[in-house]
């Protein structure tokens, strides 16, 4: 993902603010890391590139 | 719980629809192009592989389908993994929402639109694209349902159906166009699109914030 998209996201559940950490990032795009929800402290993990922000219990 | 199942393991089967019924998607795309506002700041709700949000120029778009959404990525679009009833974005963000053959495979089409309603900026626009149930090609899709592993688990409305949930979301001001007027083996060029709904069985609903 790119960093700008942090801009619009927030936490799919509560709707709370999202703080970004970031493990690998390639040509200005955000391979691997995580988002945590501010509010909730949900974690959402970023994946080859992809944030996988589905509901906890949809997720794998 | 998400429909993902099949469309991560029907990856290429999904792709040989497009390739198959190259004038069926051409239509629709043409029929969806037409009601899009001049803006390139959209979401596609459901965005597949990207099939229409990449030729439209869209974006940003979310799919529950891992499978899919890599190769969205692949296509440039800027993919999130999320379901239409728990969207991950912030109040008020989009011009407008694009929603294609994707109300049939959401569990909650009222929770969907609300999610929608609320990423949209004040006047910003939810296009949805979907078979009409009461189309010929709808009825067929109902009535060989059972054989496809997409429509197995598919739930059609009929438009009637989905400006009913618009409107318990939100939505005002619906305008309607409509394309595919064959069925879709004998489609062997663009159909026209058409003002309106009720002829043709596939129908593009654009709805206002």
């Amino acid at each position: 993902m790119k960093r700008d998209l942090m801009d619009i996201l927030c936490c799919p559940m509560c709707k709370g603010d999202l703080k970004l950490t970031v493990v690998d990032e390639k040509e200005e795009e955000i391979i691997t890391g995580s988002l945590k929800c501010e509010k909730c402290s949900e974690v959402y993990p970023i994946e080859d590139g992809i944030p996988n922000m589905l509901p906890p219990d949809l997720r794998e | 719980m998400a429909k993902t199942k099949p469309f991560d393991e029907h990856v290429s089967k999904y792709e040989d629809w497009f390739e198959k019924n190259e004038f069926v998607f051409e239509s629709e795309l043409l029929a969806i192009g037409g009601q899009l506002p001049k803006s390139n700041n959209g979401v596609e709700i459901g965005v597949g592989s990207g099939r229409f949000a990449i030729p439209l120029g869209i974006k940003i778009g979310v799919d529950p389908s891992t499978k899919m959404s890599e190769i969205a990525r692949k296509g440039g679009i800027g993919v999130i993994d999320a379901v239409a009833e728990n969207l991950p974005f912030d109040d008020s963000q989009f011009d407008f929402a694009l929603m294609v053959t994707t109300i049939c495979f959401v569990d909650d089409i009222e929770a969907a639109f609300e999610e929608a309603y609320r990423v949209l900026k004040p006047d910003g626009f939810l296009i949805i694209g979907f078979v009409d149930k009461n189309s010929p090609v709808g009825r067929l899709y109902q009535q060989h349902k059972k054989e496809s592993v997409f429509y197995r688990i598919a739930t059609f409305y009929t438009v009637d159906e989905v400006v009913f949930n618009l409107k318990k979301a939100g939505f005002k001001s619906f305008n309607f166009t409509q394309t595919i007027f064959h069925n879709l083996a004998e489609i062997k060029d663009i159909e026209q699109v058409k003002e309106g709904c009720g002829e043709g069985s596939f129908v593009v609903i654009r709805a206002t914030k």
